[in-house]
């Protein structure tokens, strides 16, 4: 039965491709939906992947996709990466004009070959071919077919039919061939919001979507994947570089990659021992002996990312780390855990998608060997809490991981298994900038103001980097910081950085002249020197997506003010306090005595997920802080 | 004896601060310092940089140019922890490439007192093959801490008779540099200091005697077969440019500096001739009719040029009829435009060549641009190729082929030159990208004369807004903006929103304006570049205006006025480039509503940079119920020097200030 079915399907699926390729490679066969918002709209979109051996897999993919403008250009995704793990056995790429008339062919060995490796990195032995063509005419269409082989069965490709911002898709078809006794772990997501049909069945995997409209990016979006149709599969048995696996939860590929690829490799040389073990000698409690080793390593070594074959995955021996004093986020990482054990500190290896931006999780449901991170972190258990460890960073402190790896699920890895732990989550009330300022104005609108900042949590890793910037760039820097003030002179610059705190502190002292603008014998202030909000969030006549605040924060101001002898206050502001559910923001302007002036400002932005309706509301709260910062006291001349 | 101890020290003294520079010869004061005495900020730098460049005789292959390279870099701090890796770039085609030989790498540390050495592995060594042309040879070294002293030495040997650029200036400070050319007699290179370096070198130039043994084998014929080896010496000269350098600054990047590389002081070498000891020469370029010469003998130039077959039936057809000269420049101008598309690579000879390209629709700049040339001549217009070094490549120097990496078509009437580049879709005659306007082009003219032509454009760029504003009870404006660009405005403009539609155009022009609202926005010959850009729109502001107490506050230039002054450095290492001169001018007209009455007005002013080099007015007039601004800015000087920098920050601040100055209006 298997056998007759297996015909059929071969059969009937290519027929299906041809009798509809020729009216898709026009483009005035668009539906005039499709071409809404658009730049390019992939017309048919169709992966075949078998499962031949645990380390054979076939993938064949048709690909027709319309360029609508230059914009749309990066969607032609006419391209593949490939290693000694990937054999290529057809790359063909045709290009039609607007009505379907071919006009270019591209054959495998005109593909440009170009090495594969990213700024960061030193070497890598991936690459990539891709097709570099230059459009004549707008609209084009490109036909792309590959068939390619892997060695390994370890990460299977996604399907994500939406894939893009302004980009529409007509067709896209996923199927994936395996043997039925292999167990399947898959993750589907958002296919019903977005009426995919799915006619998967054991041993087969068959995902169908229509006609997607096109969506257009809008601040504050969510990622795309997690808000669109999206499929991830792995299968029980695979295998990756010669290596075997045989797990799909969690725990069990946990366990595996410390037996295949973590064990075994945390030996340090003699004299790093002897080292390590003097540094740390009379030091009894585990945080301070990891401080030290954390310490150790951030002095002694640095990051260089070399990516080869199985050290794609594996980290390179401690010993090796120990030996040239450099590796990537895997090697250091191990080479820090190898130090803590030596010290008796348990720690353990940890995988994450580390981003600055948006925060991205490993899916706790679906356990992958590949395909869900890109970094290596360091996961210290300590009385129920964990601590995190940058190992990469020559300059982080101690369990520092914010606008990186936290609030995040990561994979941690235990000899007894894998788990997924959430990192370290930065609250609002933790991401704190504290700015107080001593000013005083004169008769002419000049200020001259010693200024306090401090720093925690995210905003300290927004803050600290200053510090490392030549003078000229420093001074140049808070013109930038402070750009609504003109005329200003940095008169001071002084830095503390209190890693054991996780406080950056910087003292500014600086003058301004003409602060205050002055209109016969009055003087009109600003009494929000140092923090003015003025970016509105942009409007949208229809806003079409949710969005999400990914990190929170706390800004607090206080300010004395000295005004000059002869002036006194015509108007203050009013005290203005709004609270809602993105945050909290209150202003007040308060008379001490005759010549002061005392100002406070508090905003505080909450994390969250909120509907598109919300959005309106949330862009509204801004507007009054914004409004709120920038209005203006009366100071006059006494009589 | 008192005179001997004194000379015992003043030698011992000279021992320790005479720094020894042989490989391995790092000394513990290097490994102590922890800062860079001429420059503290450094994160790193390179106390002594050898670089030697010379033509070892090979037996068989004749001469073979060798480049050796020795840098010793301390390093003081992580941010200086890139200078431990070393990028090798090799012209690597087929089977003629480059290659790196004898290469030794060692890093010091200072352990308990001790200068430890740790030597740089073969595992450490990294080959990769960039592409087609060229690989990278990269290596980093072992065991960096602060404080470390990294020395590496290697040899590049090319089958290339090509020097190209000598960077005698890194990112980092260099202490001492010690570099030499030798090349014989037979080989002739033009060679420059960039003219736009600030740190200028000083040069030696010498020639030398060299010998050489030609070692030959001949066999007897006839009789007894016997090999006799014979060998002459040979004797010629060589010339040798040397440069010794102590304390070379550190090139740092500036803001509005696009190619900081521009100002890299540096050796420029071009290959011009070689002369073989019989005296026969060959010409690759040193005279400007040579580089005429070569070039049109090029078959990827001169040949392009002179194909017309391919285009003919077209072109004739398109300007049949047609006798002004300038609308037939037009017409062909159009034509290549839409014909034939720009594939993003730069160069002077053609890629495909002008048929293919013409065929395929797609080509480099040469095959788009001299097949424009070739039209135009076909047409009878006196059309001639001009070549230009791009912005990002360097200026181009002295007579000499490899300096330029792009050409135009250029049409000369009378005293004057239209310069037309077919590879922008929204380039104009004389307004061409950015890309290509760079110092000087050179013109090739059909004759086999050519000359040098200004590429600053002449023309002033305009841009005028009429703003009309009405204050409602509400304190919001309402009122209407009518906007026109001229040649590079509107050419940004054009490649700006081109693939916007609708909605991101509308969000585009309410970017940072505030609470605003804008409809009815309509924008006037987006595609046909000959015409001006007119826009115009409604608008209604909500955050146009500060209610104090009584009074009113606004800033007549709404929206339009600048935020902040963008030159906040106090003085500048490198000059500033505008590119073109421009005119910005703006009406507006503010009604006052019922009710209210002027307090005070900002006043009428002028303010000057430089006498002519830039004005700016600002003319503030109450005519009844009406607000009236004129406020001009000129800026006619487009390359602003660092000694001018002062004053010309000083212009802009007041400029700024200027535009930012409120009218105060009162209840009654």
């Amino acid at each position: 039965m298997i056998k007759i079915y297996r015909l059929i399907f071969v059969l009937v699926f290519p027929m299906l491709c041809f009798s509809q390729k020729d009216e898709l490679l026009n483009s005035h066969t668009i539906p005039s939906a499709l071409r809404e918002n658009a730049n390019a709209v992939v017309r048919w979109d169709d992966s075949y992947i078998e499962v031949k051996a645990t380390n054979k897999m076939a993938h064949t993919n048709k690909r027709i996709v319309t360029i609508l403008n230059s914009s749309g250009n990066s969607k032609v995704d006419a391209f593949l990466g490939y290693d000694k793990g990937v054999s290529i056995k057809k790359m063909e790429a045709r290009i039609y004009n607007a009505h379907g008339k071919e006009i270019k062919r591209i054959k495998r060995n005109d593909f440009e070959d170009v090495s594969a490796v990213d700024g960061g990195t030193l070497y890598s032995d991936s690459r990539v071919k891709y097709l570099k063509y230059t459009p004549t005419d707008y609209p084009y269409t490109v036909l792309f077919e590959t068939e390619v082989e892997y060695s390994y069965t370890a990460y299977i490709r996604r399907w994500m039919p939406i894939e893009g911002f302004s980009t529409s898709t007509e067709y896209s078809r996923y199927a994936f061939r395996y043997d039925p006794s292999n167990e399947l772990n898959k993750s589907e997501t958002n296919f019903e919001e977005f009426g995919v049909v799915n006619q998967s069945k054991p041993g087969e995997i068959h995902y169908e979507a229509n006609n997607l409209k096109a969506i257009v990016y809008e601040a504050y979006s969510p990622n795309l994947k997690d808000i669109t149709p999206y499929a991830m599969l792995n299968l029980k048995n695979f295998s990756y570089e010669g290596y075997v696996g045989n797990s799909n939860d969690w725990e069990g590929l946990g366990k595996w990659m410390h037996e295949q690829l973590l064990i075994g490799r945390t030996q340090v040389s003699e004299k790093t021992k002897n080292e390590i073990m003097n540094l740390v000698a009379g030091l009894d409690h585990p945080i301070d002996k990891a401080k030290v080793v954390y310490q150790y390593v951030q002095n002694n070594t640095r990051y260089i990312s070399v990516q080869e074959g199985i050290g794609g995955i594996q980290p390179i021996d401690a010993l090796k780390v120990d030996e040239v004093k450099y590796g990537d986020c895997k090697g250091l990482t191990n080479y820090t855990k190898a130090l803590l054990d030596l010290v008796g500190v348990e720690s353990y290896y940890t995988r994450v998608y580390a981003s600055p931006n948006n925060l991205v999780d490993i899916n706790k449901d679906f356990a992958s060997f590949l395909g869900q991170s890109n970094h290596v972190i360091l996961n210290l258990p300590y009385e129920g809490t964990n601590i995190w460890l940058e190992c990469t960073s020559q300059t982080s402190p101690f369990g520092y991981n914010a606008n990186f790896t936290d609030d995040r699920n990561v994979f941690v890895i235990r000899p007894d298994g894998g788990e997924i732990v959430r990192t370290k989550v930065y609250t609002a009330e933790e991401n704190l900038l504290d700015t107080k300022a001593n000013i005083v104005l004169t008769e002419e609108g000049d200020i001259e103001a010693k200024i306090n900042l401090n720093s925690y949590g995210t905003q300290y890793g927004y803050h600290e980097g200053i510090q490392n910037r030549t003078l000229k760039d420093q001074t140049l820097h808070y013109k930038d910081y402070w750009n609504y003030i003109s005329n200003v002179d940095i008169l001071l610059m002084k830095y503390s950085n209190d890693k054991d705190m996780i406080r950056f502190t910087e003292d500014i002292e600086l003058t301004a002249k003409k602060y205050a603008s002055k209109t016969g014998d009055r003087l009109l202030l600003s009494p929000n020197f140092f923090n003015v909000l003025s970016k509105v969030p942009t409007r949208y006549r229809d806003r079409k997506l949710p969005f999400q605040i990914a990190r929170g924060y706390h800004d607090t101001d206080e300010y004395v003010i000295s005004i000059p002898e002869n002036f006194e206050i015509e108007a203050l502001q009013n005290d203005v306090l709004i609270e809602n559910k993105f945050g909290k923001y209150s202003y007040s302007i308060t008379k001490n005595d005759d010549h002061t002036l005392m100002f406070k400002r508090s905003f505080i932005l909450n994390k969250g997920d909120y509907t598109k309706e919300d959005y309106e509301n949330f862009r509204n709260f801004y507007l009054e802080v914004v409004k709120q910062d920038q209005s203006r006291i009366i100071l006059i001349k006494k009589s | 004896m008192k005179k001997i101890t004194y000379l015992l020290i003043v030698l011992a003294f000279n021992w320790t601060y005479a720094q020894d520079y042989r490989f391995g010869k790092v000394s513990k004061d290097e490994l102590q310092e922890t800062v860079y005495p001429g420059d503290p900020e450094a994160n790193a730098a390179v106390l002594y940089l050898n670089q030697k460049t010379y033509y070892n005789f090979m037996q068989n292959e004749g001469f073979v140019q060798v480049t050796e390279v020795y840098k010793r870099i301390k390093i003081y701090n992580k941010d200086g922890y890139d200078w431990a890796t070393e990028e090798i770039q090799l012209r690597d085609a087929g089977s003629k490439g480059e290659s790196v030989s004898n290469l030794k790498a060692v890093t010091y540390t200072l352990e308990n007192g001790k200068i430890e050495e740790t030597k740089l592995k073969k595992d450490g060594i990294f080959d990769e093959k960039n592409n087609k042309y060229w690989k990278t040879s990269k290596f980093t070294m072992p065991n960096i801490k602060d404080g470390c002293v990294i020395e590496f030495e290697y040899k590049i040997i090319s089958p290339y008779i090509s020097i190209g650029d000598i960077n005698l200036q890194y990112g980092i400070p260099i202490k001492e540099l010690d570099m030499y050319v030798r090349i014989p007699e037979f080989y002739n290179f033009n060679r420059y200091v960039n003219p736009r370096a600030v740190y200028i070198p000083k040069i030696n130039e010498s020639q030398v005697n060299r010998t050489e043994e030609i070692r030959s084998k001949s066999r007897e014929a006839g009789g007894v077969s016997a090999t006799t080896f014979s060998s002459r010496k040979w004797e010629f000269r060589e010339n040798k440019t040397e440069i010794k350098l102590s304390n070379i600054p550190a090139l740092r990047s500036e803001s509005f500096v696009s190619n900081l590389n521009t100002y890299r002081t540096k050796l420029i070498w071009e290959y011009a001739f070689s002369k073989d000891p019989g005296g026969q020469i060959t010409n690759y370029a040193s005279t400007w009719d040579d580089v005429t010469k070569t070039i049109f003998n090029d078959k990827d130039f001169g040949a392009q040029l002179n194909q017309t077959n391919y285009f003919e039936q077209d072109v004739s057809a398109l300007i049949d009829g047609v006798t002004n000269d300038s609308e037939k420049i037009k017409l062909i101008y159009n034509f290549v435009k839409s014909k034939v598309k720009w594939n993003d690579y730069n160069g002077y000879t053609t890629d495909n060549g002008v048929r293919k390209a013409y065929k395929d629709g797609v080509g480099n700049v040469a095959d788009i641009n001299l097949m424009l040339t070739a039209m135009l001549r076909y047409a009878k217009i006196n059309a001639n190729p001009m070549l230009i070094s791009t912005r990002s490549n360097d200026i181009p120097l002295f007579p000499a082929t490899g300096s330029f990496n792009y050409v135009v078509a250029a049409v000369e009437v009378l005293n004057d030159v239209i310069i037309l580049d077919a590879t922008d879709k929204y380039a104009t005659p004389n307004v061409l990208p950015v890309r290509a306007i760079n110092w000087q082009g050179r013109i090739i003219r059909e004759s086999g004369s050519s000359a040098w032509f200004d590429l600053k454009p002449k023309e002033v760029v305009k841009e005028n807004t009429f703003l009309s504003a009405k204050i409602n009870d509400d304190l919001s404006i309402e009122g209407k903006v009518r906007g026109y660009m001229t040649s590079f405005a509107a050419k940004n403009f054009r490649s700006k929103y081109q693939n916007f539609n609708a909605e991101e155009k509308l969000m585009a022009i309410e970017k940072d304006k505030g609470e605003i609202e804008v409809s009815n926005y309509e924008i006037t010959d987006m595609e046909n570049v000959d015409n001006p850009i007119i826009y115009v729109y409604d608008y209604n502001l909500k955050s146009g205006i500060e209610q104090i107490g009584d009074k009113v506050f606004l800033t007549p230039m709404l929206f339009f006025a600048p935020k902040e002054n963008p030159f906040k450095q106090d003085k500048r290492e490198y000059p500033i480039d505008f590119v073109y001169s421009f005119n910005d001018k703006y009406t507006i007209n503010v009604m006052i509503p019922d009710g209210y009455m002027v307090e005070s007005m900002p006043e009428s002013s002028v303010v000057q940079f430089q006498e002519n080099a830039g004005e700016f007015k600002y003319i503030a007039k109450l005519n009844g119920k009406m607000l009236q601004f004129l406020v001009t800015m000129d800026i006619n000087q487009s390359f602003i020097l660092p000694t001018e920098y002062t004053n010309f920050r000083q212009f802009y601040q007041l400029m700024t200030e200027k535009q930012t100055e409120k009218v105060v209006l009162k209840k009654i």
